[in-house]
């Protein structure tokens, strides 16, 4: 998060939660009734529910000036991979009851939400830095030459 | 339900409280907690009046009485474009009036600038009954749907009670900025549900619904036309109109009544709150006159067919397709309620600390004094409430019937305030108090206390099917503008004057089309809700031009209403950005001393005009 006061790191907390409110809740009805009734459309329409709060949520950041705070980012990456975890156990030891149909709605929902975050990613850094923040290997040189310009200039 | 239900409302507890505790811990200073620094945030602004507006309407209310008497009812939510537009004007003034003249709170504004005790006395009054009376009627409805969507699990008692807790220790917490943060994050979910409830209504319910079914209605009622321009009737508990309650005139007169969620002292008191920016001309326009209006005209009669027998019937319905279904039905109208109820008996209880103890009782408090002391006056205002709610509902219901209409009597001394600057102190005392008792007359609390002690009165509840708003607001109007003809030119004017002068400078440009607009408002108006509305009944289904009769397949004042709230929009989007009433800004904000009457001086001009010449 760049710099903003403590009472704008409040309102903006505040506004973002404030749309994952209802939309969370909308989009996990949407989610529960296609894929118990088998409605793909229903599905879809939760994912796409999901889909207008994380453009909304990204609009607060471009509002406010801010990224991602580790917490949203650390419990959005946790419930997509349990989503996605979930989704393949479910497959793999359920195959009656996750059936093609489910499997391809649900990925397919989840690749658009993947999807949406690196198009995000690619907007708000550009490729270089949406790729440095994933270059873990990089960034374990510690040593004070790994910050030349020549070996790289890592952060 | 019971589970769910419970889960969704604790939610909505936890953020709260959340957002009270982050809001305590970075107040800058402690005065903050009463006035927010008069900056709330844009998001606030943006989100806050489409949910106020709706739930001063009463959205289940609101559903009911369409149910009961079709369109005519659901008519009146084409009153959301007038109540954007009084917000756009009223606000607009008032926040500028606020930072030129340090008038920092509703009372304070109208007193001050009246030069009146008396009114200042009047407005906190009001802050009072909604906070007391009218919040706690508020609390008793939505301690009841808990009990009934419970089965009785929670008493309505037990719901009243901790509602109020933790709707107080977010507030004693977090103050202002908590309490309108989470009121506007439960105008957001009220204004995500109630499109879905209606589109879950119409895709998971087999029977076909609105417009293929019409509106049930009782016998004699039209339920797909406006009863004629006004009922020869005495009144309601007198006599029964038979073609329906809502006549064109009784449409308009109940929009007024729509109008008192944005000029009464707790509305005010936000907008002066507000920081600045473009919030209001964005939540006036797109989301009070488009989307909620919008969704009211197009929505309720949809709800409203399947929601004959009420709320939890609706709401049990679609928890057996849909289990989260039916929790939506009942979060949104817990919330229409509680978001009232929060916004008012805080702001009261802020006001009062405000207007009252600081200014008179205590005036040698610290900050962190005056901090405590909107503590303890929270705490002890949402006592109150939960002590009228649980033990006193039937007396709370009958006072809180005329609180609304009471707001709207202040109209006269906000034009005042905001642009007639003849209208005197004199004018609005007098057609203020005529315009109260006239309220007073044409609602339950007069008349049951009238008849119970002298004579039955001849009338009834909202004599001609005309509100009591209307009743007290034209003479009042009347009054005020007769009186005021008669201190023209007294010297309290050049005062008055001098603070519209100094608002004008300080809004920048001046408002271009304002008086085209003004008459372009009033043709709308007659034709939108006016007497004119009645030509919507037919003119689409039976038109006057041909001989023809086209196959609607909907009722053609449904296309009326739907037609001039569109023409609406547009109105409102005029006048917030082209005339420039939705813009908000310090720049060019230079502060008076307001308040000290001045002696009436000769303007120099001429005299430096002469000595020229001579």
């Amino acid at each position: 998060m760049t710099d903003i006061t403590p009472s704008e790191r409040v309102d903006r907390n505040a506004l973002v939660l404030a749309i994952w409110m209802p939309a969370g809740f909308l989009g996990a009805l949407l989610l529960r009734y296609g894929t118990l009734n088998n409605h793909a459309w229903w599905t879809a329409a939760g994912f796409g529910v999901i889909v207008v709060a994380f453009i909304g949520h990204i609009l607060v950041n471009v509002l406010t000036r801010t990224t991602f705070t580790p917490g949203e980012t650390a419990f959005g990456g946790v419930l997509l991979g349990v989503a996605i975890l979930a989704l393949l156990l479910g497959r793999l030891t359920m195959p009656e009851r996750v059936d093609a149909a489910i499997f391809m709605t649900i990925g397919l929902g989840l690749t658009s939400l993947v999807v949406s975050l690196v198009v995000y990613l690619l907007i708000a850094f550009g490729p270089r830095r949406t790729l440095e923040k994933f270059d873990v290997v990089r960034d374990n040189n510690q040593r004070p030459a790994s910050h030349l310009p020549r070996r790289g200039r890592r952060e | 339900v019971t589970l769910l239900l419970l889960t969704v409302l604790a939610l909505i507890a936890l953020y709260s409280i959340y957002v009270a505790s982050r809001t305590a811990r970075t107040q800058s200073v402690p005065t903050a907690f009463l006035d927010a620094a008069g900056a709330l945030p844009g998001w606030v602004t943006i989100f806050l009046l489409p949910g106020l507006v709706i739930a001063v309407l009463g959205l289940e209310r609101h559903i009911e009485l369409t149910s009961r008497f079709g369109l005519q009812a659901s008519h009146i939510a084409i009153g959301l474009v007038p109540v954007a537009i009084t917000a756009l004007l009223v606000w607009n003034k008032i926040w500028f009036a606020t930072r030129v003249a340090g008038l920092s709170t509703p009372a304070e504004a109208i007193g001050r600038y009246f030069d009146s005790v008396a009114l200042r006395i009047v407005v906190i009054v009001l802050a009072i009954l909604f906070a007391l009376p009218f919040a706690a009627n508020l609390l008793s409805d939505a301690a009841q749907l808990v009990e009934r969507a419970t089965d009785g699990a929670i008493g309505r008692a037990v719901a009243v009670w901790v509602i109020a807790t933790v709707m107080a220790v977010a507030a004693i917490i977090g103050g202002w900025r908590a309490i309108i943060m989470t009121v506007a994050m439960q105008s957001l979910l009220i204004l995500v549900f109630f499109p879905s409830v209606a589109i879950l209504g119409e895709i998971l319910i087999d029977e076909s619904g609105f417009p293929a079914t019409p509106i049930a209605v009782a016998d004699g009622v039209l339920w797909d036309r406006l009863a004629g321009v006004v009922q020869p009737v005495s009144g309601v508990g007198k006599e029964t109109p038979a073609a329906g309650l809502f006549s064109a005139v009784g449409v308009a007169s109940s929009v007024l009544v729509l109008i008192g969620a944005v000029v009464n002292p707790a509305a005010l008191y936000f907008a002066q709150t507000l920081r600045p920016g473009s919030g209001v001309a964005i939540s006036t326009v797109w989301l009070t006159a488009g989307f909620a209006a919008g969704c009211l005209l197009l929505a309720v009669p949809l709800v409203a067919v399947r929601m004959v027998d009420g709320s939890i019937e609706f709401a049990q319905q679609l928890y057996a397709m849909e289990p989260l279904a039916g929790v939506i039905v009942l979060a949104m109208v817990f919330n229409s309620i509680i978001l009232a109820f929060s916004f008012f008996v805080s702001s009261g209880a802020i006001l009062v600390t405000r207007d009252v103890l600081i200014r008179y009782l205590l005036p040698q408090l610290s900050a962190r004094g005056q901090r405590l002391t909107a503590r303890v006056a929270l705490g002890f205002g949402f006592f109150l409430v939960a002590f009228l709610g649980s033990f006193l509902p039937l007396f709370t219901a009958i006072a809180a019937s005329v609180v609304m209409p009471l707001a709207v009597q202040l109209l006269p001394a906000l034009f005042g305030l905001t642009f007639l600057s003849f209208i005197s102190r004199g004018a609005v005392l007098a057609g203020l108090t005529l315009g109260c008792l006239i309220v007073i007359f044409t609602e339950p609390l007069g008349i049951i206390v009238f008849e119970a002690l002298f004579v039955d009165l001849p009338w009834g509840r909202w004599p001609l099917t005309i509100h009591s708003a209307a009743w007290g607001l034209v003479f009042n109007v009347l009054l005020v503008l007769l009186a005021s003809t008669a201190s023209l030119k007294s010297a309290a004017r050049y005062e008055r004057d001098r603070l519209h002068r100094a608002v004008r400078a300080s809004a920048g440009d001046s408002p271009r089309g304002t008086v085209e607009l003004g008459v372009l408002f009033l043709i709308w108006s007659f034709l939108a809700y006016g007497p004119g509305a009645v030509l919507g009944n037919t003119f689409f289904s039976d038109p006057i031009f041909t001989t023809l009769t086209p196959i609607l397949g909907i009722p053609s004042l449904w296309v009326w209403q739907i037609l001039f709230w569109l023409i609406g929009v547009l109105q409102v989007w005029l006048l917030a950005y082209k005339a420039g009433f939705g813009r908000l800004s310090t720049e060019q904000i230079k502060p008076i001393e307001f308040g000290v009457a001045r002696p009436r001086k000769d303007s120099d001009w001429l005299t430096t005009g002469i000595r020229r010449l001579t």
